[in-house]
This record gives C-alpha cells, structure tokens and sequence, in this order.
C-alpha cells in the first residue's frame, strides 16, 4: 500500500500521467484471471457478499491467490464490482479474461466456477444468463442482444470496473477532466456545458448549463453545490446505480461544477434507506481527498472543496430541491416559493448549485470527450443517454441507458423482451408516481424531455412501469394518488387536502360507489392541484389522473356504469356458490371469516353479499368446486 | 414604477416587498390566507394566485414588482382556483362556526361568504386533530387551516419556537414538540400566535362567566383597567376614536354589577415612581445594570427561560397589575373593611397577564383577569348601545392618573415615565431619542452633571433578542432598558381586538397619545393621590414597606433542572476541588461521553495532579450541538476532549493557587 502522503498530487500534468500509467495497468488487469462479484444493493441483497466471500476462500485454498500473477499488491483475484442494472439477475459474477457472465450464482457455484472457469475458461450452461429477446443462453454480457440495443455513455465497463477504487476510475480517464478544468476559464466550462445541451436528470430537464450560469452569476463569497441523491420514486433506482458502481463519476461532477460556479463547500443528499451508496460515496470522498482532488488546494491550486454526505430520512418531498435544502439545513423538508431560486438564495441564503446524480454523473465524460462526441447521442433538444429503471411483467427488468429518442417500443421489445406473462401491454407509466400513463399508440413516440412534455408526460427521475391489460387503470392511478398522498409534505392547500379528496373520489371508483358527478369533480379537483400547489411534487400529482382520464376514460365510465373491464377491482366480483355444485357441507360457512355464508343441511349454502369481505377463503376450502368468482 | 393591472395603468411603490402588499396600497386585497407581512414569505395557502403577462398564474405573495408588468387579479381561471381552495380547506374543517371564538371574525369565513359558497362540491373528511385547554392559550387544531401565521410569529417574530408543524401530508399539524402540553413549553402566553391565527384555532381562555359568578356570589368585586384597552374597544362597536371610552367602561362595568372600577394608570404612576428610584439606586451604586423593566409578563418569562443571567437586572417593581392588586388587598381592602370579599377584576390587552396573575410569587392578588376581547364580549351581551352610556369617572382613590402613566400602553411609555420621574429629582439637560434598529430606540439623558444615562426601549421578542444579545456581548451600551414583548407594546397585546395588524397598531397608538395629551397631570410625580400613598402606607420609595408591597423577585426557568449523580466525590476542602460534571444526556452520550467520564476516572486514580477532581454525571447542559459537553467548575467545555478537558482542568488549578508549577511533564 502506498502511503497517504505518496498519493497526493500537486500538480495537474502529473496526475495526467499518472492516469496514463493506470490506464495501461487495467489493461492488463483486463487481461488476466480473474474474477467481478456485483456488490450493489440488488446483487447484495440476493446474497453476492457471501458469494465474493466464498470466492475469496476457494481461491486462497486452492492456492490461485499466489498463482495468479499480479500486476500491483492491490490486485486481487476477486474484485468488487457495481450495480449492473440487471438486479433481478442477481447475484452477477463475471470471470475475465473470457468474460463469461453467470447469473443467479449462489455459494454452491463458487467451487466450479473457479475449476471450470476461472482455471479452465470453460462456461457452466446452466448459470449462464438468457437473452429475454432472443432467448438464447449467453456467455457473456456484451453479446446478449439486450445489451447491445442499449446505448452505455455513464455505465461504461459494466461488471468489469471497481467500485471501491479510485485507480480504477482513473484508469477508465477519471479526473482527467478534473485536471483539465482547473487551468480553464470557469465561464469557459459554463460555455461547454451549455453547448452540450445536457439538461437535468431529475425531471424537469431544466438545462444544465443556464442553471451553473445562474450560480456563477449570484453574487456571494458563499457558494454552495448540492447532490440531489434522494430517489424517492417507487421502484426507481437509476441513482442509487450510479453511485454504487461509479461514484467518483459524480463526485468528478460535483468538483467540476463546484469549481465553475465558485462553491467551496458542497453536500451529497443521498437516502439513508441507501446503505450501499452512501458508503460508496463517502469512500469515494476519502480517496479523492488522499489524492488531491478533493479538500483544500485542489491539485496544487487555491481553489478548495470539502464535500459532505447528508442522509435522507426518508420523506420523499425532499427530492424537491428546496424541501432538500430544507432537510440539510436541519429543518423540516417542506418546499419554500421560488423565487428566489436555490441560484440566487439556496443553502442558508446562499447561491446553491443542486443538480441530480445522473446530470452530475454527465460532467466529466462530456468536458473529457468533448460536446460534439456526446451530441452524438441522442436528439437535438434532448442530447445524450438516460438511465431508466424498467419494472413491470417483462422478460428484462432492471436499469437500461438509451439515448435520447429511443421508442418506449423499442425498449419494451429490443431491451426488456416482451412481457413475461404472455399479455398485451395497455399501457407505460413513465416518470414516476408523478408521471403519466401512456396507451400503446404512443409507443413509437421518441423518448425526450420535450415530446413526453407534449403528450403530458415526463422523463422524471426515469421510471418505467409496464402495465398488461389485466391491470384496471382507474386503480393504477388510485395507486399512485395513494402514494402522492402520503407523500404530500402537508404545506399547500391544493395538494395536502386536494390529493386527499382525488385518492377518495379514486377509490369511490375502484369500489364500484361512484358517479358522473364524481367524475366531474376528480376532474375540477386535478385542475386545482396541478395549477395552485407550491412545488413540483405538488404540480405533477394529478398527472396519474390525468393522464388516464385522457386515455383510459372508457374505464372510470365503465367502473360507474359497474364493470371493472380489467377484472381487477374486487369490489365489482362476487363470489356466489353454485346451488348444483354445492353437497351442503358446510366447510365454506365454517371457514368464512365473517360470517358471511349460511344454509342448512341438504340445500345449497349461499353467500351473503354484503357480508362477504371478498377474501376468496371458501373458495380454497370447497372440496367440489362450487364456489366461483363472478362479475 | 407603473405596472397594469386589470387593464388599467397603476403607479406601485418601487420598494414594495412583493405584488400583494404593492397592490394592497392601491386599494386591492389580494384574498389570501398565509400572509403576514411581518414574517417571511410562506406562500402555502395559494389564494392569492394572480395571472402574470397573461400567461402563468403565480402567487402574488411570491412575485416581486417588475416595471411594465401586467397583473390581472380576478380571471374566471382564478376565481375558479380560489372557490376550490376554500371548498378544500372547508372540507376538512369544523365548520361549527356558530360556536367558535371567531364567529364574524374568522377570515375563512369571510372568504366563504364572499365567493357565495353555499355548497361544497368536497366530501367532508375527518381529520385526526389534538386540542390543547393546559393553558390560558386554546388550541383546537379541527378549526386549523395550516396557514403557520402562528408558528410565523412565533418563531419569527418572537423567537420563541414553541409550537410548530408535526407530521406530514394531510395528517399535518401545528403542536409543541412532542405534542407537548403549551404549559409545558417555553410559550411565554404573549398571545401573538392568537392575535394572527385568521380562523378560531387558536383562542384565549375565557374567563368571563368567573366574574359573573363572583357577583352572582356576592363578592364586592373590584374592576381595573389597562392603558391600552380604551385605545381599541372603539374598533369593535364600529366608532372613530373616542376619548371618553374609558369613562363609558367604568360606567358599564358599574351597571353590571361591579362596585369599584380603578385605573391601572394610576399603578402605572406608582410602578414608574417606585422604578426610578430603583434605577437610580442602581445608577449609583453601579450594580445590576443595565436594569430591565418588568411591566411586561412574556418579557419576564422569556428573560427567566433565555436570559437569566440577568433575571437579577429586572426591575424587582411589580407590574401596575401586581402593584395595584397588592395595594388593593393590602390596604385597601382594610380601609373599606371588606378584605375576605374583594374579586380583583383587571382588564387587560395581553394574554400574559392571565399567566403573571396565576404565577406564585404574586399570591392571587388579582383574582380573574379578562382580555379586551372578553370584556367586548361582556359589553355586547349587555345589548347596551356603549355610544350613549354616560361616561362615568374612576373611582378615587386609584383613578387618577399622569400622562406618563397613560403612556404605559404602547412603546416607550415605561421608559418615558421613569425619565419623568428622574427629571423631576435630578435635573436633566438635554433628553434625544433615535431609532437605532428595528423596533428598538434609544433615548440619551443627559444630567445636569454631565452624567449621560442610556435607556432603550425595545418591542417585540425577536428585536429583544438581538438588543439582550448585544448588550451581553457589548456591542450595545445601556442602564435602562424597557422591554414590551409584542409589536408596539400593549397596544399590540393578544388580547386586542381582530384584526392586530400592523396599521390597526399604529391607529391605536395615535388614539392612546390623543388621550393621554387630555390629561393635566404630566409627570407621575404629580399624582397626588399616588404620593398619599407613599405618605399613608410607604413613607419613601424604596423602603421595607414598599419593598414588601410593591417589589417581587424572578425566578430562573431553566428548562432541565441540573440533576447530578456523583461519580467520585472527593472528600478535598473546597478550596484545591475542581468540579467536573460530564453531561450524559443523549446526544452527548452518542458523541462519547460516556467514554470520557470513565477516562476522567482513570484520570483521577493514575495522576497525582488529578486527585482533587470531583467527578459528577449531569444531564444536558443545553449546549446538544457542540456534544459531548463537559462542565468544568462554571466553564462549559463543548465538543469536549479527555486533552481539551485536562488543558481546562490544569488552568483552573493554575488561576485558583495562582502558580504555574505544575508542570507539563505531571501530565
């Protein structure tokens, strides 16, 4: 190990060649025997630390820890890697220098993978991962036509890089840019990133570029940056990715931009309910402190930053960016009106850069490979990739990059495969809890800030939902309310009592109670919310409702006229006992919870409806079948 | 700067604060619900929505004035958003508006009968909600609109903090910490959080049917009413100012039942008097200065709760409620031979009074004390037209009162009558007031030996705080400093009548110096029937007999009693012991206290110099942000260290034997 004052660079050029030096390293590291253990959070919690654990044992008894020749005293064997996006994959292990890829490894696998594989470079069939599109057993990653549909710009190196090491990243051209920037002009990086057209990853898609020009412009001795890391949307977990498979990408982002606007103090905002991402985070901190590129005289210049991790308690508000300034500043995480603009008066008053991970994760790589490469991707409006993070009933679910005006199709198709359950997909819900259902016409539209926008939709964070036809519109939207609602931070009028009123005219619907009148007022009351409330959050609430009273109409009229046309709210069924089928048993009465079934010996049984709490317990009791789901 | 609105060209100030106060100077209340114009921007409510070049709707709270701008006030589009949000808010609400505190009052109430809302398009929905009757201030959060005027106020104006929003979404709500009771919080019950509350959640405590029932019992009950009062009970029947209001409440009070009905003026005079020549004692013995008035109850709370290094700077002159009670029950009680019957009635514009009546250094000397807005409520039950009520005088011996006395309900009045009183014993040159900040002036008397006395007068908690904290700090000089804890002194109490708003203060200030400039008698010197009493019962300011009357003590109000354990107590003479106390409170535990204390102990049984430590556990030293806190003899060591706290250690040894010897190889 070298030591921590070895490892401090003063100087801009020595550190280029320095990376220079690792990136040759790691190609031949590339090249060697070795072994990639998935550590993210989807891949940890499926057991890959036991898995890397076990690794680690089989290798040192079978005495390949000394066989294999190591480049440097820090190249181990087994490696650590991050998130892959593939989580329900997992755990994921990647045996280099063939590449081969395995799937869903457990403890038990460690021994022959390490005989097979590692020592002998053969595949083991049955861990190998499918390709959902063309169904076929593949080897390894790059080949799967999944992977290939996709477009990596911030996932570079998946499976094969480390996430723990600094080098690595150096290795991969990290903080080359940093380097760069130091010498340059602040308004010149501005005048990059605005030329880039890279616009926010956190949903509005402000551009990037206007909002660092903004900061720059306040006037303050004082500045701040700020990392919005507080991924609130359900099932969406680009973010967290990111910062536990690269993390010095976005602390790279952090200290560029800290450094054009003039910020000397900066705060990563990350959810405490991200364990994974906050230690990445805060290791990645540490080692770009040993190394100079982070903290006081930044690569020999006068120009320091100290960066803080500040954990999330977990109210999904503070993903708004002043609820979040809020929650740092140690009060409660409610929006405050803007203006003033977190630019002009943000932490404590003072100008406030607050940018997303994945717009933060863009920076280096774009001021390294230059605007015109990273245009190269994407639209004109909307340049470059996104991360989106795809559930659903489909054959591939997890996180995706594509660029900018790729198809929800193509997506659903040529990267996740189709759904899974052999049903028609209705529907996508994109932006989260806060974004729009879209009906399948809308599906060749191209993904952008702007076309979404016009369809009343949003990029958001990056939530992809797919929605099968056996799914009830009427209650996905209820759904989302019911979230929206919990989540409202209390402040607003229209949003702390009108989403409130929305989720009870919903579930009205989803019970089969409501009418044409409520109807009208789910409507009146969308307008309210999404035109008066304070903040964003607020604003976009009704966008469920809107969104499928825009597509999906037919079936709120439907649930008033008593049809549920999905067959999913239950409030529509009944469950009746066939008065042929019935032998008067009795078990079901004896079973129901509530009392709800009654008969006498030698006459069929019957359920009282209004009794009847719809749990479906006689149905499994009934030795003849005669209990059936009706509506 | 020209701005259109509503198609017409309009002239707004340049400096104005935003659209909404811009506009309401041209005649245009923007409806709204959360807007305080003395406290931050909170821009929750969403009523005051605009429409800004034609094109965004935004909330005018929030929008500041741009040159050639165009506002239109009232589209359909915004009617429509502000008939919603008040069908919301009323959704949720108790709408039991004919028993509620603000009936005819309440500004959502207004705004319902002025958007003609007869129904509610909404379902009703229950809302889990707390009530809170501990205290003289009520709160029942199913009337609460979330609007955080109170919290505003509290927070902002007053610095107090003790109340804020728990919870979140629709189950939101305004509590003390912990759902704590109010009486258990640092409330100094100034009332202002009522005084802004726009609808009835927060109210005061009424205490009207007590003093019924005292006549209804028989008690020769006994009325006295505040300066401040006679300036605003004129708003709530609808007149313009009027300077026999005073003469009419005695009057009505009389017809009710009351049997005496006394001026607190008059004790206004007797506190003044009594005051400077506490001041001047103070003044030459050079000792507790600057002195601090103590007329004002929330000032006295607050100052015990935050201040009380210099609780013992406080005026030991009880207020003219607590001075004229014990002269009541003390004397006079004697002289008309009723003493076990008196009901001592006083009537206040504060909230706070309730409270300093009920604390037991003052034995209950004022029985019941009303609000002004009680004593609307008892004036209006009566049906009397109070316009031709026959103004009537107070009765003697307490009726009589100076200018100064008078001015004791507003700002400036304590402090102006002291100087009275000093002027008319000492001879002064020249008297000058400036306005130094905000809410806070300061009034240089220069005496005829060249001496210059500097009195500040301050009001408003939060202004307070920023004086109390200079003057600690040095920053600010001064030996006397009058204190009143809400905006504009009395005559902004919690007690007055709605609105409380910063003009209607103003326009009560004016009416207060109007009647006051009626009176012939100047300075409370001249109070004859004040200097009667001194000859009667006191013989001279200052002497045992005022001092057993007329004076009282404060007391701290730490909100944690220090509670120690002893750890290793010593038996060293008092002289060599250093006392240590490691605070074990929560967050100091988390940041390693507790590692510390056993550190110190191993401290003090391995190293000779450390023998005379004694060691105790304490819990919260209130310092939570810079823990572990360590407090050594009366030094508080934050962020302590078992180094930072050796180095404390060994300089104390050092200033109590006055040697240096020991040296850094003892360590």
């Amino acid at each position: 190990m070298t030591t921590t004052t070895e490892k401090r660079f003063d100087n801009a050029q020595e550190i280029i060649k320095y990376i220079d030096a690792l990136k040759a390293k790691k190609e031949k590291k590339l090249q060697k025997k070795s072994i990639y253990v998935c550590v993210g959070t989807g891949c940890t919690a499926s057991g890959s630390r036991k898995v890397y654990a076990k690794f680690v044992d089989v290798i040192k008894q079978k005495g390949l820890d000394v066989a294999i020749e190591k480049i440097d005293d820090d190249d181990e064997p087994v490696k650590r890697t991050g998130c892959c996006g593939l989580c329900s994959l997992g755990p994921l292990v990647k045996v280099m220098p063939s590449g081969i890829t395995y799937s869903h490894v457990t403890v038990d696998d460690v021994e022959e993978i390490v005989e097979k594989t590692l020592v002998n470079g053969e595949s083991i069939e049955r861990l190998l991962l499918t390709d959902p599109i063309s169904h076929q057993k593949v080897e390894r990653l790059e080949d799967a036509t999944f992977f290939k549909n996709q477009t990596f710009y911030i996932m570079n190196e998946i499976g094969k890089s480390e996430c723990e090491s600094i080098e690595d990243y150096m290795a991969r051209g990290g903080y080359l840019s940093l380097a760069k920037v130091l010498s340059m002009d602040r308004k010149e990086i501005i005048e990059i990133i605005k030329a880039s057209g890279l616009r926010g990853r956190g949903g509005g898609g402000f551009p990037t570029g206007l909002k660092w020009e903004a900061a720059y412009n306040s006037k303050g001795d004082i500045k701040y940056i700020v990392c919005n890391a507080d991924e609130g949307d359900p099932g969406a977990f680009m973010n967290r990715t990111l910062l536990e498979r690269d993390p010095h990408s976005v602390l790279e982002g952090m200290i560029i931009a800290a450094y054009a606007i003039g910020a000397q103090e900066g705060y990563a905002y990350i959810r405490a309910e991200y364990p994974i991402a906050v230690e990445m985070f805060n290791k990645a901190i540490e080692s770009a402190k040993e190394y100079g590129l982070l903290g006081d005289n930044i690569l020999g210049t006068d120009f320091s930053l100290d960066i803080h991790v500040k954990e999330g308690a977990g109210a999904f508000v503070c993903g708004e960016e002043t609820a979040l300034l809020s929650s740092i500043e140690g009060k409660r995480g409610t929006p405050r009106p803007r203006p003033p603009f977190p630019a002009q008066a943000g932490l404590w008053g003072k100008p406030t850069l607050i940018n997303n991970v994945e717009t933060y994760g863009n920076v280096a790589k774009i001021l390294r490979d230059g605007v015109e490469s990273y245009r190269t991707r994407g639209v004109q409006k909307s340049p470059g990739t996104k991360m989106f993070s795809v559930t659903g009933p489909l054959n591939l679910t997890g996180i995706i990059e594509v660029q900018f005006g790729t198809t929800l199709r193509y997506i659903l198709e040529n990267i996740c495969g189709g759904t899974s359950n052999g049903r028609r997909i209705k529907a996508i819900q994109i932006g989260g809890p806060s974004g729009a259902c879209l009906p399948e016409e809308l599906f060749d539209l191209p993904l952008d800030y702007d076309t979404l926008k016009s369809v009343g939709a949003m990029v958001g964070s990056g939530g992809i939902v797919a929605i099968t036809d056996d799914r009830c519109m009427v209650e996905v939207a209820r759904f989302f309310l019911d979230f929206t609602k919990r989540e409202s931070c209390g402040k607003c009028v229209p949003c702390r009592e009108g989403t409130m009123q929305a989720y009870n005219i919903l579930e009205k619907f989803t019970q089969g109670k409501a009418t044409y009148e409520d109807l009208e007022t789910l409507e009146y009351v969308s307008e309210i919310v999404r035109t008066a409330s304070l903040c964003g959050l607020g604003k976009t609430a009704p966008n469920p409702i809107v969104s499928t009273l825009k597509y999906f109409k037919e079936e709120y009229i439907e649930h008033i006229e008593g049809k549920c046309p999905s067959g999913m709210c239950t409030a529509f069924k009944k469950y009746i006992i066939s008065p042929e089928k019935c032998k008067s048993c009795s078990l079901c009465a004896r079973s129901c919870p509530n009392g709800a079934i009654s008969g006498e010996r030698g006459k069929p049984y019957v359920i009282d409806q209004d009794k009847c709490v719809k749990c479906g317990l006689c149905v499994t009791k009934c030795k003849f079948g005669a209990i059936e789901l009706v509506g | 700067m020209k701005i259109n609105v509503n198609g017409k060209q309009v002239e707004i100030k340049d400096d104005a604060k935003n659209i909404m106060e811009a506009l309401r100077e041209i005649g245009i209340e923007i409806p709204n619900l959360c807007y305080l114009s003395e406290t931050s921007v909170y821009g929750a409510c969403r009523m005051c929505l605009v429409e800004v070049d034609g094109k965004e709707i935004v909330t005018s709270c929030t929008l500041a004035p741009r040159e050639g701008m165009s506002i239109r006030t009232h589209t359909p589009k915004i009617y429509e958003m502000r008939k919603g949000i008040l069908q919301l808010l009323l959704a949720s609400h108790d709408g039991d508006c004919t028993t509620c505190e603000m009936n005819g009052k309440c500004k959502l109430q207004r705004y319902a009968r002025d958007f003609g809302l007869t129904t509610n398009r909404f379902a009703t929905v229950s809302k889990k909600t707390i009530t809170d009757n501990s205290s003289i201030i009520v709160r029942d959060n199913a009337k609460c609109i979330l609007c955080g005027d109170c919290v505003r106020a509290c927070e902002e104006l007053q610095t107090v903090s003790a109340i804020d929003f728990a919870y979140r979404g629709f189950d939101t709500q305004v509590v003390p910490s912990f759902e704590e009771k109010i009486e258990n919080t640092e409330c100094v019950f100034c009332g202002q959080c009522v005084a802004y509350c726009p609808t009835g959640a927060l109210a005061i405590r009424n205490d009207v049917d007590k003093v019924y029932k005292a006549i209804e019992d028989g008690k020769y009950v006994i009325g006295m009413i505040a300066p401040a009062v006679r300036a605003s009970l004129q708003e709530e029947f609808g007149l313009e100012d009027d300077i026999a209001m005073a003469g009419r409440m005695v009057s009505v009070l009389k017809m009710i039942g009351f049997k005496k009905v006394f001026d607190v003026a008059f004790s206004a005079d007797l506190v003044a008097y009594e005051e400077a020549h506490e001041f001047l004692e103070r003044l030459e013995k050079n000792e507790r200065l600057p002195q601090f008035t103590s007329c004002c109850p929330g000032w006295v709370k607050f100052a015990e709760q935050y201040y009380p290094e210099y609780v013992p700077h406080l005026s030991s002159v009880k207020s003219p409620q607590m001075a004229l009670g014990a002269v009541i029950k003390k004397y006079y009680a004697k002289e008309i031979g009723v003493a076990e019957d008196i009901i001592l009635v006083s009537v206040m514009p504060c909230t706070a009074k309730k409270f300093e009546a009920e604390r037991e250094e003052f034995n209950g000397d004022v029985d019941i004390v009303l609000t002004t807005r009680e004593l609307v409520k008892v004036f209006k039950s009566t049906g009397m037209d109070i316009k031709m009520v026959e103004p009537e005088p107070f009765d003697r011996p307490f009726g009589l009162s100076s200018q100064s006395g008078l001015s004791f309900g507003k700002t400036g009045g304590v402090l102006g009558s002291v100087i009275e009183v000093i002027a008319d014993k000492a001879a002064v040159k020249n008297v000058n007031t400036k306005q130094i900040s905000e809410g806070t002036n300061l009034t240089e008397i220069e005496l005829e030996n060249g001496r210059i006395v500097r009195g500040i007068a301050v009001f408003g908690l939060g202004n307070v705080r920023k004086v109390v904290d200079k003057l600690k700090n040095g920053e600010l000089q001064a030996d006397v400093v009058e204190v009143m804890a809400c905006n504009y002194g009395c005559i902004g109490g919690g007690g007055q009548p709605y609105p409380n708003d910063v003009r209607t203060r103003a326009r009560r200030a004016s009416i207060l110096r109007e009647t006051q400039s009626v009176d012939v008698l100047i300075s409370p010197t001249e109070n004859f029937h004040m200097r009667q009493l001194y000859e009667k019962y006191f013989g001279a300011p200052l002497s045992h007999e005022a001092h057993e009357t007329l004076h009282t003590e404060y007391k701290h109000r730490r909100r944690i009693q220090q509670e120690e354990i002893d750890i290793l107590p010593l038996p060293t003479d008092d002289e060599e012991k250093i006392e240590i106390s490691v605070c074990l409170g929560t967050s100091c535990y988390t940041k390693g206290s507790y590692e510390i204390l056993e550190k110190l102990i191993a401290l003090s049984n391995n190293e000779e110099w450390a023998k005379n430590l004694e060691i105790k556990g304490t819990f919260c030293l209130e310092n939570c942000g810079k823990a572990p806190n360590v407090l050594i003899n009366d030094r508080i060591v934050g962020e302590a260290t078992i180094e930072k706290i050796k180095e404390v250690a060994l300089s104390e040894i050092r200033e109590k034997q006055g040697d240096t010897e020991i040296s850094k190889s003892n360590l």
